[in-house]
């Protein structure tokens, strides 16, 4: 299967047209299995600068509606650009036409999205055609987004294999908190699994750490893999 | 990605310090997105790549 995270901003509804409500705080998931694909777009609450910050630094590819000049999306192209984001979509809108959309995205990673209408079918045809790089031969990195305590499970986390392969009862480093802990189970889209791939969406039932200790932004590392600093 | 508070402790023409009073994890080829979170215009302050711990 081929995973594709995708962050979408400025449109509160085209997540819907575009997947199945999962996961939902103040980032709103969709997922969508697709033939060979699996897509699960990330949509920051109120344009949330946190959640926002959580979505571009999880993502493969970006879809922005061009709905209106603000400071919130001058603010989205610049984010995505310092994270170089340059697979993605750039809506047009009433208020942004193709050539105004390339003067604002002129000298940054944007300049390489697909500037097109907003037709939930053409941009899904879109996604399948990025392949991002996938640092499948590194140590596991898994980067928490969610985490909540299911009975007769334990702590579960929600994030995304950034590198590497996680598999069933690894013994990985949970920083900040500097935990030794263990993978108890894999699941993908609601699946079962024995190992997860970079590029995947997991949920990991975690053993070894509690809850407080599995906060958004942590990172599941094999050790030495990650530096943690406080200075 | 974390987000925690920190403080600019120097500035140079191409660097800065800063400190946290929370751990930070990232790898060597991680960005850093310094915002201001009570910024009534622009919130992104920049962005920056370790030199060092």
């Amino acid at each position: 299967m081929k995973h594709l995270t995708v962050g979408v901003f400025h449109d509160d509804t085209i997540g819907r047209e575009l997947g199945k409500k999962g996961t939902e705080s103040d980032i709103v998931m969709f997922n969508r299995k697709m033939d060979e694909h699996i897509f699960t777009f990330m949509c920051p609450v109120e344009d949330k600068l946190s959640a926002k910050s959580q979505i571009i630094s999880s993502i493969d590819a970006a879809i922005v509606a061009f709905t209106g000049t603000t400071r919130e999306l001058g603010e989205t192209v610049v984010m995505l650009d310092s994270l170089g984001i340059s697979d993605g979509i750039a809506v047009t809108s009433l208020y942004a036409t193709p050539d105004q959309i390339a003067a604002v995205t002129k000298d940054t990673s944007l300049e390489s999205f697909i500037v097109g209408k907003r037709d939930p079918i053409k941009i899904l045809e879109v996604l399948k055609g990025f392949n991002p790089e996938r640092g499948t031969n590194f140590s596991p990195t898994v980067v928490v987004d969610h985490s909540f305590s299911v009975r007769g499970v334990g702590e579960v986390i929600l994030g995304f294999v950034k590198k590497g392969i996680v598999r069933k009862y690894d013994k990985l480093t949970l920083l900040p908190a500097n935990k030794e802990v263990m993978v108890r189970s894999i699941q993908i889209q609601d699946e079962n699994h024995e190992q997860a791939e970079a590029g995947s969406r997991v949920g990991l039932a975690m053993k070894g750490a509690p809850i407080e200790d599995l906060k958004r932004g942590s990172v599941l590392c094999a050790l030495t893999a990650l530096r943690q600093v406080q200075r | 990605m974390q987000t925690v508070p920190i403080t600019i402790t120097e500035k140079s023409e191409t660097s800065i310090a800063i400190e946290s009073e929370k751990s930070i994890a990232y790898t060597p080829d991680d960005t850093f997105l310094l915002l201001d979170l009570n910024a009534k215009k622009m919130r992104i302050i920049g962005k920056a790549r370790a030199l060092q711990n």
